[in-house]
């Protein structure tokens, strides 16, 4: 049995500003200090490390590793970011992406590279180096066509004999479902996330 | 990506309702959220992460071998009680909320113990909850 389920969820949000409200609060509070715990954990650091590399005390580390303590500074969050290398990104999103953003929280994916990381470092260099134009996949023999974009954000596409349109540029953020053709004359399913 | 089995000890009173249904019906909208939410990013949690903050082992003698969830409301402390009942298994087996350092019910340690005694002997049964599935 579901104590909450999805579409419950959502239909709370949808009909209350106190439950969007405390959904907003709930994984803010709850999710910077199970990250900076998840990051500290995953570089096998102490409080103390934190605290010295974040030039802070063990004191303010243990604080905002705690869920229940509730306040938090952007100064003391720009300090942990700086700390472990990793950048910090505070912004006023719709509900639909704080809610995938939130849907796995494992440590796994809490998770963030250092950008002395050397697959964070190919990532950076792949970026400046991309084609503008191609942002997110073009990389089929025959072009694709934008057929709709579904509310779930997920775009999907199909096959098309235009070989000379514009490549699809993606909205950041999307996930997008191509239809491809392999060397057996077999169409398949391919769901690209960036 | 869930890494435990959350589970609740089945309300006699009841077909199917778990301790943690019946609590959760009866709490404010707030507390429902915050509930929730602590459980999920718990649930992702390894074993060793399961500590305290959010997570606390009682320490006085009537109450060995119970834990805590720590959940902080403005004007309440609540405290789901219950212990580790299998490998990546968590079971709650009863609600209170603190203050000063003291429950509510003050019993509440005894009457866990009692509960996960009755569990044990296979007298009381459990059933997992989720959310947000």
């Amino acid at each position: 049995m579901s104590l909450l389920s999805k579409i419950n969820l959502i239909k709370k949000l949808r009909e209350s500003r106190k439950a969007r409200d405390a959904y907003v609060y709930e994984h803010v509070r709850n999710g910077i200090p199970f990250q900076i715990r998840a990051l500290r954990k995953d570089r096998d650091w102490s409080q103390q490390d934190l605290a010295a590399a974040a030039k802070t005390s063990r004191t303010v580390i243990t604080r905002i590793e705690d869920p229940n303590y509730g306040k938090l500074s952007l100064k003391t969050l720009l300090a942990i970011a700086s700390a472990f290398n990793v950048a910090l990104l505070v912004k006023f999103v719709p509900f639909s992406r704080l809610l995938r953003e939130y849907e796995d929280v494992s440590w796994q994916a809490l998770g963030a590279k250092s950008v002395m990381d050397s697959d964070e470092i190919s990532s950076l260099e792949a970026w400046a180096n991309r084609d503008p134009n191609l942002v997110a996949v073009a990389a089929t023999p025959n072009a694709l066509r934008l057929v709709n974009e579904t509310p779930t954000g997920i775009t999907k596409q199909e096959p098309s004999r235009e070989p000379d349109r514009k490549p699809f540029v993606a909205p950041f953020n999307s996930t997008i479902a191509v239809n491809f053709k392999t060397e057996d004359d077999v169409w398949q399913k391919m769901t690209i996330r960036q | 990506m869930a890494l435990w089995k959350l589970k609740g000890l089945v309300d006699r009173r009841t077909v199917n309702q778990t301790v943690v249904d019946r609590w959760y019906g009866s709490q404010t909208e707030d507390v429902q959220l915050a509930f929730v939410t602590r459980m999920k990013f718990l649930r992702g949690l390894p074993q060793d992460g399961w500590d305290r903050p959010y997570v606390g082992q009682l320490r006085k003698k009537e109450c060995k071998g119970l834990f805590e969830i720590v959940i902080s409301m403005p004007t309440v402390e609540h405290r789901p009680i219950g212990y580790f009942s299998g490998t990546q298994e968590f079971t709650i087996v009863a609600f209170a909320t603190e203050r000063d350092r003291q429950f509510d019910p003050k019993t509440i340690c005894a009457t866990a113990k009692r509960l996960i005694d009755r569990i044990k002997k296979g007298q009381e049964r459990v059933r997992e909850f989720t959310f947000e599935d």
